[in-house]
């Protein structure tokens, strides 16, 4: 390949490059300058995170080759803010929550930075149409406009009264509490600069590309595999295969069926064969062409129905009828229940498999300490990283001591970084092999065929209910195509069963639950992780039946709440229940006594709800250790410091850690710093999911906060001569009594505490109370959590009676958190959950063939654009739950599920069809209309002459 | 991606000498919004591409009353929809680019790229050629066909054509011209593209060593024209149909009406049904309903795209009734 010499002209600055003439602009900024803050998403041209300015105008710089580019003036997001001040933009996104993971952060910045410089006070459509070439995974979009509204904002200020102080700087004012305030993200800075560290980003001295050998067949023996060409291959430092690597691990402890290169055989299209380290890519591209493998191809099993029907061919000899789990619960009495019912309905519902698509692809960076070849440092896109340094250390045989894992900034998980992922143990054992750091970022193709999303359900549900509505009895049958592997399977299906309850009184419930294996990838936990689909069916088939019974929708709901505090049937204990309230406050806001029924015919709303666990009571791994704990460190200064080990991800857990602490202490947020998820320097923290982390961590933090707030006040009290209980903390000073002025400032109390001691430090903890970890019955354990959230929404739509197209026109969600304590970070973890549910109802999809993904790219896959996404109104309810932090429950998963049935309701209400499989597509919506019309035609007889027009 | 040449010639001519003569060997590279990922994808792997970027007699838009609209092939959409001239004289020209989103895409895709993209068919762009076959056995009909063609699909090939802007400009009698090595003709954009019947041909009547340079539209003089397009996405993604219609009335009656079909077959389908259904009719509900199902009258759905059939219909009767609403160019 030719070399060429260019000159690249980049923020202003001009750069003498030699490069190869065929190489990327974006992949000569990450690499050559160093430039890390444009980011790839998809390097196809897809989703807009590596957009820079060109000459001003936004454009794609993975698909530029950065040789035609050398008169041009490039922008990236390094150069926007100006000898440290911050951008309107930047600040416009931190202060209205644009950024949440940050990986599509640069370049809508970017983007709309071009945008107000043609027109400087573009309208909301126009801010819409600007940015639809930017995915973004986490916020359904409407902070990022509010962010640019911001900005536009304080631009109009700046020219009303040039100098004025931008927005972040306010003059001081009296303290008061975070708790409860629209506080920026801590890392809002990193992430709205381009500053922020992720994995991809890292470059270590003599570190190898690393890539894997996936398999071509969805279920095959492996005869032989031969590496000896790929060996020889100059610039390759390692080659492994399954021979290498036998350790079986897996997420669950009753599911080890993974191993970390396959052993003797291949279950899906895309499985992991072997793995190879090499000084470039293109070397590491070309060993794996060279790696020989020979198969044994064997019949395959892709539909979950089929599959529990096998008898030979098993996807694992030790799953008869490919059956990975099968649970069957039965509370009450059903038949008793149905007996006692005036109507009773059963459906089948069918929901396709969606997938996570975090806009940040799985990377990991492995390195053997040079000096210490024992001891290995792994830094990975995770959401657990206390169970990949257990996993690394069994799967690699080394003890857990010499393993330490630190998370860098996440770009999204939303649970398909919350098990061990292959890549983070690949790279590990290439490292050692090689005796070289490795890193391995998979393509998007490769995130696709990661997978662990949401398993296509198949749900048969049978609802018995009395004239007024009131819940008799409900058996479900539920079967999950897991995919090849075990993964979080058997948690997946007991939550579809467990949590049909907990969300309304049911006295009598049956479920049979079966989690199927087939030649696919391994489905996983994905937002409102096992519940969405079950919930989808429930609210559906509960507008069914009160169609039926002539019973308004919000009003059935009414007659069929909980009266907590109570445990259901099941054993969940609910405590705090804000549903009601959530309920009422969407039918006030969204106009449902107006509109409901009364629409033209082609416009609906609808309405549903939907809940989740704030945490699940019980850890993976049994064990009586706390789930989480953290620690906090006071210096003599008064400066804290929190050490977690719980993962952000983009979802706001770091700051909701600093809120809590500075509000309990009384200090401004910028005097606690945290240091989070690094194994070797923070405490257990089990890891973001089950949506545990503000409620767990949360409370582990309030627990340190107080003891040190004892500590402090015992310490000052000891001085003053007085008793702890005399004194009171605030705004960082200690005063006595009534006494307006302060005794002691709390700088000086922390370094009386502390005494001798460097820093005064305590550690506080959090372990669910045994009230609330279930029922003593098989599978019992998931669903119990010491709280849950609740969502109520309403949906309106417009069909096109003749194309079935939807638009979505409006969407009101009520979510119950318990207690906000970031109302800016939970509005947008609630328009996050709603708009990634709306994807799934309308649009998303995994696409099989004969166990080959047919849309695995962002485009086809259709993650939806600014112009699909309506604004959402999030309402947050305060329900005060009495274990909470605070009050405070989850937030960012509970409001996923309820958009998908209130969609569906309300194209019920807008053209009379039920759709009972989703996505809800054209096609779908276009044939019901036309089978009801059909159907009135042959039943009524009314025209003789029927347009269907 | 397989590394390769990349070459910048400053002339249409000196451009189509570095192309190979048989397809494969190089590409033209125009804005890269769809040839980089192919590469990438490894579904065309060239050892040369030849950038247009310093050819400067590829650009530019001209528009001149007498002799209509001449756009230069790599005229951005951006570009396109800049246009005063295109904005008063074709507006769904406008429509048709308007429907291609994302300021990325606009500011760097290519009208040119635009014609000469290839299909998004996901068996082509999973790596089973261009008629998607697997051990010479086609995939399509057996498959998941449920964006393919529903008219011009006896195979062998099943893809849609793609393009935005083909149909509308097709309906407005649009010719291109192209760059050989024996020098420059001209080709109705019409007969620009084929249906190709074997795997190593194009979808469009280039030669391996040939390229498009420019685009010219004939006036658009008492012509009434409209874009329908059918979406489930409002961006980044293609129609699942959609219709480009353009004709005159004369005495309230439709004179020389054309109707071409985007999103439905291998080519962008011209409809003589809806033409001959339209033509001495006047505009309304029952007549643009009437070319709508001429328009569909011979489809032939395959097993998982029925529901085309009748998004085409809905699109040409919308497209015809839009046409009418809007006026005509004096
Ligand atoms: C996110 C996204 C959304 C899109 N949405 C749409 C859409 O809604 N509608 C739509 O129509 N398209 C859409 N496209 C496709 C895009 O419009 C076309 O890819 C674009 O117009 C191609 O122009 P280009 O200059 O980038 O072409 P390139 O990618 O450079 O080239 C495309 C192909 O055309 C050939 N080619 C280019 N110019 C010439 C020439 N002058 N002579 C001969 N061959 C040539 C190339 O060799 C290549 O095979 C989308 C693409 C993306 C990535
Ligand atoms: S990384 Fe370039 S568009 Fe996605
Ligand atoms: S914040 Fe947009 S992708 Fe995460």
């Amino acid at each position: 390949m030719t070399t060429v010499h260019i000159q690249l002209r980049v923020n202003g600055k001009g750069h003498e490059l030699d490069l190869a003439a065929n190489k990327f602009l974006l992949d000569v900024l990450r690499e050559d300058l160093g430039l890390t803050g444009s980011k790839r998403g998809c390097d196809d041209s897809s989703c807009g995170a590596c957009t820079v300015l060109v000459n001003g105008e936004p454009q794609m710089s993975c698909i530029m080759l950065a040789a035609s580019h050398a008169d041009d003036d490039i922008a990236t997001i390094e150069g926007v803010a100006v000898d440290h001040h911050l951008d309107p933009l930047q600040l416009g996104f931190a202060e209205e929550g644009g950024a949440q993971c940050g990986y599509c952060t640069p370049g809508i910045i970017l983007t709309a930075k071009s945008l107000l410089a043609k027109y400087p006070e573009p309208t909301d459509a126009e801010i819409n149409d600007a940015l639809s070439g930017n995915l973004c995974r986490c916020t359904g979009y409407t902070q990022i406009l509010a962010s640019v509204k911001r900005a536009i904002e304080i631009l109009r200020q700046s020219r009303l009264a040039p100098g004025a102080a931008n927005g972040l700087h306010k003059s001081p004012v009296a303290w008061t509490s975070p708790i409860g305030a629209r506080v920026p993200m801590v890392d809002s800075r990193e992430k709205t600069t381009g500053a922020g560290i992720y994995t991809d980003d890292i470059r270590l001295p003599g570190m190898l590309v690393g890539k894997v050998l996936h398999s071509p067949h969805a279920h095959a023996g492996i005869r032989a595999i031969n590496v000896q060409e790929a060996l020889a291959l100059p610039g390759v430092r390692a080659v492994l295969t399954g021979a290498n690597t036998p350790v079986k691990y897996g997420i669950l402890p009753i599911g080890h069926d993974e191993t970390i290169f396959a052993v003797d055989k291949v279950r899906y299209i895309g499985d992991n064969v072997a793995a190879v380290a090499a000084e470039s890519e293109a070397v590491a591209e070309e060993a794996l062409r060279r790696i020989r493998v020979d198969y044994d191809v064997l019949p395959a099993y892709f539909d979950p129905e089929k599959s529990m029907l096998a008898e030979a061919n098993l996807i694992h000899d030790e799953r008869p009828r490919n059956i990975e789990k099968e649970y069957h619960h039965h509370f009450g009495d059903v038949e008793a229940g149905f007996a006692r019912s005036d109507l009773i309905r059963e459906d089948r519902f069918d929901c396709a498999e969606v997938t996570h698509a975090a806009l940040e692809p799985h990377s990991t960076v492995a390195r053997f300490d040079p000096a210490d070849a024992g001891s290995l440092t792994v830094w990975s896109s995770t959401q657990v990283p206390y169970y990949l340094q257990k996993t690394l250390a069994a799967t690699l045989q080394m003890p857990e001591e010499r393993v330490r894992v630190i998370k860098p900034l996440v770009g999204g998980g939303f649970g398909g970084k919350s098990e061990v992922i292959p890549l983070e143990l690949a790279a590990a054992v290439l490292a050692r092999r090689a005796a070289r750091p490795v890193k391995i970022t998979y393509t998007r193709e490769e995130v696709f065929y990661a997978h662990r999303g949401r398993p296509r359900t198949i749900i048969d549900l049978k609802t018995g209910v009395q004239r007024d509505g009131r819940l008799m009895a409900v058996e479900a049958r539920i079967v999950q195509d897991g995919g090849a592997y075990c993964g979080y399977g058997p948690v997946t299906i007991l939550y579809s069963g467990q949590l049909l309850n907990a969300m309304y009184a049911i006295p009598n419930v049956k479920f049979d639950g079966y989690r199927v294996l087939t030649n696919k990838p391994a489905c996983g936990a994905m937002r409102g992780h096992g519940t969405v689909n079950a919930r989808f069916a429930f609210e559906a088939q509960l507008d069914r039946i009160a169609a039926v019974l002539g019973v308004d929708p919000a009003e059935i709901r009414r007659r069929n709440f909980l009266k907590p505090p109570c445990t259901t049937i099941n054993g969940l204990r609910v405590l705090s229940y804000g549903y009601p309230e959530c309920l009422e406050r969407v039918v006030e806001r969204s106009g449902w006594r107006e509109k409901r029924g009364k629409l033209p015919y082609g416009r609906g709303i609808g309405l549903a709800g939907s809940h989740y666990v704030s945490g699940a009571a019980n850890p993976i791994i049994r064990s009586t250790m706390p789930q989480t704990t953290v620690r906090l460190r006071l210096d003599p200064s008064g400066e804290v410091t929190i050490f977690s080990g719980a993962a952000e991800i983009g979802q706001g857990s770091d700051t909701v850690h600093v809120q809590i602490v500075a509000g309990e202490l009384s200090l401004e947020m910028d005097r606690v710093k945290l240091v989070a998820a690094d194994t070797a320097r923070t405490p257990v923290d089990l890891g973001s999911y089950s949506s545990r982390v503000t409620f767990m961590a949360g409370n582990a933090a309030l627990d340190a906060a107080r003891q040190a707030k004892a500590r402090v006040l015992e310490a000052a009290a000891r001085r003053l001569g007085c008793t702890a209980a005399d004194l009171r903390l605030e705004a960082g000073k200690i005063f006595r009594d009534e006494d307006s002025r302060p005794a002691m400032s709390f700088s000086e109390a922390a370094g009386l505490a502390a005494g001798a001691e460097q820093f005064l430090e305590v550690s506080g903890s959090y372990s669910p109370p045994s009230d609330a970890q279930g029922g003593k019955f098989k599978g019992g354990g998931v669903g119990p959590s010491p709280a849950y959230s609740y969502s109520a929404q309403a949906v309106e739509v417009t069909v096109d009676t003749h194309t079935g197209e939807i638009t979505v026109d409006r969407i009101v969600a009520a979510h119950d958190c318990g207690k906000a304590i970031n109302p800016l970070a939970v509005e947008g973890q609630v328009e996050g959950s709603v708009w990634m549910g709306l994807g799934q109802a309308l649009q998303e999809e995994m696409l099989w063939e004969n166990g080959r993904l047919m849309n695995a790219g962002l485009l086809e896959y259709h993650s939806a654009s600014t112009l699909e996404s309506p604004p959402i109104e999030p309402i947050l309810v305060e329900s005060n739950d009495p274990e909470g932090p605070f009050g405070a429950k989850e937030a960012g998963e509970g409001s996923l599920a309820a958009v998908i049935p209130a969609v569906s309701n309300a194209i019920y209400d807008a053209v009379g069809v039920w759709i009972t499989s989703l996505p809800i597509t054209p096609e779908k919506v276009l044939k019901a209309i036309k089978e009801k019309q059909k159907s009135e035609i042959r039943t009524q007889n009314l025209r003789d002459h029927y347009s269907d027009f | 991606m397989q590394a390769f040449e990349y070459a910048r010639p400053t002339t249409a001519e000196a451009a189509v000498a570095l192309l190979g003569s048989q397809w494969g060997d190089s590409e033209v590279l125009a804005g890269g919004t769809d040839l980089v990922s192919l590469m990438k994808d490894y579904v065309v792997s060239p050892k040369r591409l030849v950038s247009l970027k310093d050819i400067k007699s590829l650009g530019g838009i001209e528009y001149k009353p007498k002799s209509g609209l001449r756009l230069g092939a790599t005229v951005t959409f951006q570009e396109l929809l800049d246009s005063p001239e295109i904005a008063r004289n074709y507006p769904a020209l406008v429509q048709a680019a308007q429907g291609v989103t994302s300021p990325q895409i606009r500011s760097r895709g290519t009208v040119g790229g635009d014609l000469c993209q290839r299909p998004r068919c996901w068996y082509f762009r999973l790596g089973y050629g261009l008629l998607a076959q697997s051990d010479g056995k086609p995939l399509v009909p057996d498959g998941d066909n449920r964006y393919h063609a529903i008219l011009g699909n006896e195979g062998p090939a099943y893809f849609v054509n793609p393009s935005s802007l083909a149909p509308i400009l097709i309906a407005l009698g649009a010719k291109v011209r192209v760059q050989g090595q024996q020098g420059v003709r001209e080709v109705s954009l019409h007969n620009f593209f084929i249906t190709p019947k074997s795997a190593e041909e194009r979808e469009y009547a280039l030669q391996p060593n040939e390229m498009l340079t420019d685009i010219l539209v004939p006036p658009p003089e008492g012509i009434h024209m409209a874009l329908y397009e059918v979406r489930q996405k409002e961006a980044l993604d293609w129609p699942l149909a959609a219709a480009a219609v353009a004709f005159k009335l004369s005495g309230g009656k439709v004179d020389d009406p054309r109707v071409v079909l985007g999103h439905v077959a291998p080519v962008p389908w011209p409809s003589l049904e809806a033409e001959h259904a339209l033509e001495g009719n006047t505009v309304g509900e029952a007549s643009a309903d009437e070319a709508g199902k001429a328009a569909v009258s011979r489809a032939t759905p395959l097993s998982k795209n029925a529901y085309k059939v009748k998004l085409a219909h809905v699109a040409v009767k919308r497209a015809i009734l839009a046409a009418a609403k809007g006026g005509a160019n004096a």
